[in-house]
């Protein structure tokens, strides 16, 4: 690094942190804000996408996971019995009522899965056992709802639509994208728990043979089982996803915060360090007119940004991962895949060497006449 | 001897909106090496204009420009920070030193823009504050320093590149008369012992002194006298 770009950096103590000041606001936000974005869209699509299942087959009409319609258990069979499909199992999923051990009532989403094979259940455990849901009445819930289920230790007894129910295990990081909870249980205890009739299902999910391209199953299982809709899994995920972003207002919102947080993020960044560079344009003016080259300024004006938008981007990310240890209690699902740092190392290195350059924009049409004016 | 910088029949024109104003009026001037020259007159005369022109700051509407023999008007712009750096050094009247940088560092920054930095440059440096009586203001910075040292600093720093002009304009005007004196002082001390040409911009009279000549300009011409 140039010696003056370092010397800039380091000298005005102020200006820099204020630059890095108004670079870490900015990363913070928009970690915050994209994070929350990603954890709420992940979150409604979380259990189709850790089903296993290759295909969805659900009654005619379903927008999202949470409710779908009763469906014939014939259409199981006729599912197995259908080339390409090498395993298939039945899942419910239903608003039902919960009754906590004190007495007060709350809406749970229960899930009802096959803990033999495990498609449509829970992950992630970290007390208790799946295999414990093979009893009656028994229960699987994420630990992030045990204050509001009423759950203060494994095996505590509660009631399901007016049945016993045991909670034999706890997860972590199950969230739906509403407030209400999934219960998981086994499909039969669902069936109890949700007053479905025994010969029916909400959903079959299928599995597809290593030979067999889900698309073409697909078509073969719409001709095969008539009036359901099939979907891949993909299908399905972003059928659901696409429900709770774009369809309720909840997922625009999100959407739009995120955005606007990007905006106002990147116009901080470009922004701070515009102002970093304008500050010191009467000295690039008498760099160029004691005889430095263009590109000998541009050198200067742009490490100086890159290394702010280092800096500032290593801050700003220990900042943000701070602020999300401390929300996560709080109920918000703030999710930062490693893409998403990537993306916005990349995009703070982007906005600053942009910024920087605009203004050296300045610099290289500054007439180094001007340094004899005053 | 040939002439450090050569100027011959130069005009400007400066484009200011829908006029044009004329600041050079086909100027003739030589000077040689180690010879010190005081451009004075009055204000809008064209001396910051001349000055630009000779320090390859400033493209000339007319006229030839010659440093050292070397026709400097065909160069591209991409040239002329080169010419700047090896063949002129500036004094501003206002220093313009970097502000985050030491004395010596300032002094050293013409080398390291000639691709030169390193212990030598710093050696070098140290030297030329001793010349210039700041052996022990290396490691200020110019926010710790008075007027007269800024501006001793920034004399070192016109003279690291070894160039073959100095051009200083109203070098004094932001300083008192004591300390504008050492400066005139030091300037053409060492500009003589280095054999450099220096072009001094002042309105004081009193600076001639430290001159070989005065060229008196008005109205974009020089009205002499030429010599004293
Ligand atoms: N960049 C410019 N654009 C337009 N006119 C200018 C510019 N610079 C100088 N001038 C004009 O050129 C004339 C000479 O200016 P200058 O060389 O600064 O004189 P001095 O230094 O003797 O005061 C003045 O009339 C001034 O207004
Ligand atoms: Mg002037």
């Amino acid at each position: 690094m140039p010696l003056l770009a370092r010397r800039n950096l380091l000298y005005d103590k102020a200006r820099f942190a204020v630059t890095l000041a108004g670079i870490v606001f900015a990363i913070v936000l928009v970690v915050i804000q994209l994070g929350l974005f990603i954890g709420f869209t992940v979150a409604t699509s979380a259990v189709i996408d850790h089903s296993g299942a290759d295909l969805w087959i659900a009654a005619k009409g379903v927008q999202y996971f949470e409710v779908a319609f009763p469906l014939s258990e014939r259409k199981l069979y006729l599912a197995l019995g259908t080339p390409g499909i090498v395993s298939a199992d039945k899942l419910i999923v239903r608003f039902t009522a919960w009754r906590r051990p004190d007495g007060a009532e709350t809406n749970v989403v229960v899930v009802g899965f096959n803990p033999a094979t495990g498609a449509g259940g829970p992950w992630n455990l970290i007390a208790g056992s799946l295999r414990d849901l093979e009893i009656a009445d028994t229960v699987v819930v994420d630990e992030f709802y045990r204050q509001g289920l009423g759950v203060r230790e494994l095996g505590e007894q509660v009631e399901i639509n007016n049945r016993r129910a045991r909670v034999v295990g706890l997860t972590r990081g199950i969230r739906s994208f509403t407030t209400t909870p999934f219960v998981f249980t086994s499909f039969k205890n669902a069936l109890n728990y949700t007053s479905t009739a025994e010969d029916q299902t909400m959903y079959v999910l299928a599995r597809t043979g290593p030979g067999a391209a889900p698309e073409e199953v697909k078509a073969r299982l719409r001709e095969r089982l008539g009036d359901v809709d099939v979907f891949t899994r993909q299908e399905f995920s972003e059928r659901t996803r696409h429900y709770w972003l774009f369809t309720t207002g909840a997922g625009i919102a999100l959407l739009v915060a995120a955005l606007v947080g990007l905006m106002v993020g990147c116009v901080v960044v470009a922004q701070t360090i515009y102002a970093t560079t304008v500050d010191h344009l009467r000295e690039f003016g008498t760099l160029k007119a004691i005889g430095a080259s263009n590109s000998y300024v541009y050198s200067v004006i742009v490490q100086q940004a890159v290394w702010s938008a280092v800096a500032g981007y290593g801050l700003g990310m220990g900042a943000a991962f701070g602020v999300i240890r401390l929300s996560r209690g709080a109920g918000a699902a703030i999710l930062v895949p490693w893409q998403l740092t990537a993306a916005i190392f990349g995009l703070t290195l982007l906005m600053c060497v942009t910024a920087s350059l605009v203004s050296v924009h300045r610099v290289t049409r500054l007439d180094p006449a001007e340094v004899f004016r005053e | 001897m040939e002439a450090a910088v050569s100027i011959r029949g130069v005009h400007k024109t400066y484009d200011a909106g829908a006029v044009a104003v004329s600041a050079l009026n086909g100027v003739d001037l030589d000077v040689r090496p180690g010879e010190g020259v005081m451009l004075m007159g009055p204000s809008g005369s064209g001396k910051t204009t001349l000055l630009s022109i000779m320090g390859c700051i400033l493209r000339p509407t007319r006229g030839s420009v010659r440093i050292r023999g070397r026709e400097i008007t065909v160069l591209s712009e991409r040239e002329l920070p080169r010419i700047r750096l090896r063949h002129v050094g500036f004094v501003f009247q206002s220093f313009n030193l970097f502000r985050a940088l030491t004395a010596e560092e300032n002094v050293a920054l013409p080398l390291e823009l000639a691709g030169k930095a390193g212990r030598e440059a710093r050696v070098r440096a140290r030297s030329l504050l001793d010349a210039v009586g700041l052996t022990k203001r290396a490691q200020a910075r110019p926010g710790e320093m008075s007027g007269g040292e800024k501006q001793r600093v920034a004399i070192a720093r016109a003279l690291i590149g070894e160039p073959d002009i100095i051009l200083a304009d109203e070098p004094t005007a932001a300083l008192d008369s004591v300390a504008g004196r050492g400066v005139l002082g030091v300037l053409r001390e060492l500009s003589l012992a280095q054999g450099r040409a220096v072009v001094i911009v002042s309105h004081d009279n009193r600076a001639s002194a430290f001159v070989d000549r005065v060229v008196y300009l008005e109205d974009g011409r020089i009205v002499g006298p030429e010599g004293t």
